[in-house]
């Protein structure tokens, strides 16, 4: 996957863990936190999707934004 | 090596023991895996640490961080974990790692489960944190391992995410205990256990619900929680405020966790975050205080997520999760203040000999002219030590630029990149290098230390561009360099100066001087043995080995061999020799030459294990060397059937790929001589021209092995002039070069030629120069293939050296003799088949799969006449159907 993308996380995560999610924007709708950014290539999303894992975050969905 | 990383983490007092968890972990012990896969903070460590301790069970742990990336590192750890249980346990397998030269992963790892059947008592071996390898190589290794490992040892994985490793298949062979964060995640039940009994908190059923259900049973949240309650009146009500806040759980505790602490506790925990491990000295450094081995304990007391690394308590680490929490709160502080701590660390670890994990800080905050400063003091033992993938990592993640200003690690770098085939990228970083250490050799203010220093670099360097160029090929630029390393290095460092002879011993033969570079070959030898490097050792002596028999000098080639190869069994190593691909030239060469001297039921057995070996090996033109010499020992076994069988697969790898024409040569002549040796003399014509032959063209050193069965050939069929030109010609080249194996074969051709053209005499002196030569080393494949065309001639030499005396030795004649006799017997069952000529045509028949009336009508005889000739051919090829008949006949060559 590469290009824009929008990840979305389960609960309200704060905007000051944008640091620890390389180059994603923080957004928020009903319950879930909003993830979108460019995602350079498949390590990049890798380290994203490993950084919600750790930290046991529920992944909800992922998706190329249109 | 952290030995830290092999030490059982101890848990606090308020473990709960879970038996069931235990009791699933126990049906383990019949099992190859343990996986225990669950995200962070589900205590995957403490069950298994805990169900080890309450059993005792004895245990090699290794918890993995992310620079064991490195197939070396990781093996090192693993051999030296085991090594606690029996410490006898990998010994050669670490010496041979840990050289800058090591045999493949999978040699290695054989070696290891030789050594691991020797262990007969029942252990673990845990890989924590499993998940932090990402090197395709290790996954590939423990695959392997998993595949080969003995009975009594289970392999126990503990990680956040499936690894990609063939779980399935051990699914299916009932290999397999799951335990996952379904199983781990703490019920209503065991929270009420937790908070009550252990924690000595005082919680209702309906909070311990309620924590369930907001926490979903997650130990690292439940743990959170606790000491955030810690000094809180009312329970519940933080329950119920914790279970109506929507943000990100952890935040939430973590906040409630730091506002009970001091600040100067506070300030502890947030600036000691970045530390992966942390000892008082060093958070003393850090922080400027001197009574952090107080507060590492006191925060171990109260569950502050810190554990021990070692007995002694000298090392701790938070756990990781706890440490993210903390690190994402530092991180909103000014970056210059966390780079200051960063670098603060980068000095302590520097200072306290432990660079590794200074370059580790130094790459973390970006400064990268700090790593490569430090990397380029450590490269050296790094690359002596075998840590290729972490020299290759690191030389990959920094700026080329800055790699290019640190000659140390340009060379080392550069040399990985060479052996990695990545021939292009290494090619600059040598050429800075190369220019950093001329300009401090010829400037005048250098100190006189500084410039032998840099003269030794310089040798190495050379001797990595010399290496480059010989594999590219371009043999002035190899030969110059090969000089300048000769010039620059000396024996004070064995490794190195072996390394020069060898480089020169490359373009020598590149240049075709075959005697200098033998000559070479022989120096890095003497200096590759000085250096005790197995792998050195045995790479140049392979090479050596090759060339000297390519050279005809087949008893020193072979002596070669088989010192090889009592050196690496007198060291241990003889495993390696069997599953190492670099080895199969070695059994080829052997078979080779016991063929040559019609030893062949020895050459059989090394030329399996040489095909073997090379199916691995990615190089074509080796291949076809391999099968080639199997043909030709099969075919000397009277098994013509799998000869054509080899020379046929040599035949397919030649027209798919590109092989070298000395490979290729080789094949043809022995292709051409079967087809000669079928009587398909026709087919041999035409393969010679498609192959381009002609009598009168020029001949190098490469090709002209094809012709001497092309000069065979022309005798046969009666081209006598051309025949004569062409060996003429043959065996001037043979003198010239001193290949006593040519001049034999080549006299045996013209004892040929002289007897088809009626010259008795001088067929006998060339068949007697021959043996004359053959006498040396024992080679007889000349004689024995071409027996039917000179059995008569041999036993009128027989009768004159009866009589008269001949410089050929006795020994030789009683060899030749045995040799023959045994190439008799193998024809035996042929000759006693005693086939009438009807028989044959009969046979001829079958195979065309014609009916037996349709026989009956070609040959113009009855249905039973041909019944009864059939029923006689099987009788006489003691078979029982038309096709074995046809099998065996084929076989025996008849047909």
């Amino acid at each position: 996957m590469k290009g824009k993308t929008i990840i979305i996380v389960q609960g309200y995560l704060d905007k000051k863990w944008k640091n620890s999610f390389d180059g994603m924007e923080f957004s928020y709708e009903e319950e879930n936190t909003i993830l979108i950014g460019n995602i350079k290539d498949k390590a990049h999303l890798h380290g994203i999707l490993n950084q919600i894992r750790d930290l046991n975050l529920k992944l909800i969905s992922v998706n190329p934004a249109e | 090596m952290l030995i830290t990383k092999l030490h059982i983490p101890s848990h606090g007092n308020n473990i709960i023991h879970r038996p069931e968890l235990s009791e699933k972990l126990n049906q383990g012990l019949n099992r190859k895996l343990i996986l225990v896969s669950a995200p962070a903070g589900f205590g995957k460590t403490t069950v298994v640490s805990d169900w080890i301790n309450q059993n005792k069970i004895p245990t090699s742990w290794y918890s993995i961080d992310k620079s064991d990336n490195d197939p070396v590192e990781f093996l090192n750890y693993i051999i030296t974990g085991i090594q606690s249980i029996h410490p006898e346990f990998g010994k050669r397998a670490i010496t041979l790692l840990n050289s800058p030269n090591f045999p493949s992963n999978q040699s290695i790892l054989s070696l290891l489960i030789n050594d691991l059947l020797q262990i007969k008592l029942n252990f673990l071996l845990v890989l924590d944190d499993f998940h932090l390898i990402t090197d395709k190589d290790i996954l590939e290794l423990v695959t392997y391992l998993l595949e080969h490992i003995p009975g009594n040892i289970h392999i126990v994985i503990l990680t956040r995410s499936d690894p990609a490793l063939s779980i399935s298949k051990l699914r299916s062979q009932h290999q397999l205990v799951e335990i996952r964060s379904s199983d781990l995640s703490f019920s209503a039940n065991d929270i009420s256990i937790l908070f009550n009994k252990k924690l000595k908190l005082k919680l209702s059923i309906e909070d311990s619900y309620s924590l369930e259900t907001k926490t979903e049973g997650w130990i690292a949240g439940l743990q959170l929680a606790a000491l955030s309650m810690q000094g809180k009146e009312d329970f519940s009500k933080f329950i119920q405020d914790l279970k109506g806040d929507n943000r990100y759980i952890m935040d939430y505790l973590m906040e409630e966790v730091l506002k009970n602490q001091t600040d100067d506790i506070k300030e502890f925990l947030l600036q000691t975050s970045i530390l992966e491990q942390m000892s008082a000295p060093l958070c003393n450094a850090i922080l400027n205080r001197n009574d952090s081995q107080l507060i590492l304990e006191l925060l171990e007391k109260n569950n502050m997520f810190v554990f021990p690394l070692d007995s002694e308590r000298n090392w701790f680490r938070y756990h990781h999760l706890f440490a993210d929490l903390l690190k994402q709160r530092l991180h909103l502080r000014e970056k210059a203040t966390v780079v200051e701590l960063h670098n603060k660390a980068i000095e302590w670890f520097n200072t306290n000999s432990m660079p590794a994990l200074a370059i580790e800080h130094a790459i973390e905050t970006g400064n990268f002219e700090k790593s490569i400063q430090l990397l380029g003091e450590i490269v050296e033992p790094m690359w002596k030590n075998g840590q290729h993938a972490a020299i290759m990592k690191y030389g990959d993640l920094l700026p080329h630029e800055l790699i290019k200003k640190n000659a140390e690690f340009c060379l080392y770098y550069a040399w990985i990149l060479i052996i990695s085939g990545q021939i292009q990228k290494a090619d600059p970083f040598l050429v800075s290098a190369e220019n950093i250490t001329m300009q401090i050799i010829n400037d005048k203010n250098s100190s006189k230390e500084d410039i032998l220093c840099n003269k030794k670099l310089l040798g190495k360097i050379a001797v990595a561009f010399a290496y480059l160029f010989s594999i590219i090929r371009q043999s002035e630029k190899a030969y110059d360099y090969s000089k300048i390393a000769m010039e620059n290095l000396s024996e004070d460092d064995p490794m190195w100066f072996s390394w020069g002879w060898f480089s020169i011993g490359m373009t020598k033969t590149i240049f075709e001087d075959f005697k200098g570079s033998i000559d070479a070959y022989e120096k890095a030898l003497e200096y590759g043995k000085k250096s005790e490097n197995i792998y050195l050792i045995s790479t140049i002596a392979i090479n050596l080995i090759y060339l000297e028999s390519r050279m005809g000098l087949y008893t020193s080639s072979y002596k070669k061999c088989t010192d090889l190869l009592k050196f690496m069994k007198e060291n241990g190593y003889s495993q390696i020799a069997k599953s190492e691909s670099s080895f199969a030239g070695l059994y080829s060469c052997l078979a080779g030459i016991e063929s040559m001297r019609s030893e062949f039921e020895d050459a059989l057995e090394n030329i399996k294990t040489a095909y073997g070996l090379c199916k691995k090996e990615s190089n074509n033109s080796f291949k076809v060397v391999v099968l080639t010499v199997y043909s030709i020992t099969l075919y000397g076994l009277g098994n013509l059937v799998d000869s054509l069988k080899m020379i046929n697969e040599a035949e397919e790898i030649i027209k798919q790929n590109k092989v070298a024409q000395a490979a290729v040569s080789i094949f043809i002549s022995w292709k051409g001589f079967l087809l000669i040796e079928q009587n398909n003399f026709e087919k041999a014509n035409h393969f010679f021209k498609k192959n381009g032959l002609e009598f009168n063209k020029e001949i190098s050193y490469i090709d002209e092995h094809e012709y001497c069965a092309y000069a065979l050939l022309l005798i046969l069929e009666m081209k006598f002039e051309e025949a004569e030109i062409l060996l003429s010609k043959l065996l001037i080249m043979a003198q010239t070069a001193n290949r006593i194996e040519r001049i034999i074969e080549h006299k045996i051709l013209f004892a040929i030629l002289y007897k088809a053209r009626g010259n008795k005499e001088k067929a006998l002196t060339n068949l007697i120069e021959a043996m004359e030569y053959a006498a040396t080393d024992n080679i007889l494949f000349g004689f024995i293939y071409n027996l039917d065309r000179i059995s008569d001639l041999l036993n009128e030499v027989y009768k004159i050296e009866a009589t008269t005396k001949t410089k050929i030795p006795k020994k030789l004649i009683d060899k030749l003799k045995f040799a023959i006799e045994k190439k008799e017997n193998l024809k035996k069952p042929t000759i006693q088949l005693d086939l009438s000529v009807r028989e044959l045509d009969i046979l001829k028949h079958l195979s065309e799969d014609i009916s037996n009336q349709q026989i009956a009508d070609k040959l113009f005889i009855s249905m039973n006449t041909v019944k009864t000739h059939i029923k006689n051919v099987f009788l006489k090829l003691e078979v029982n159907n038309r096709t074995k008949a046809i099998m065996r006949a084929k076989e025996l060559g008849l047909i």
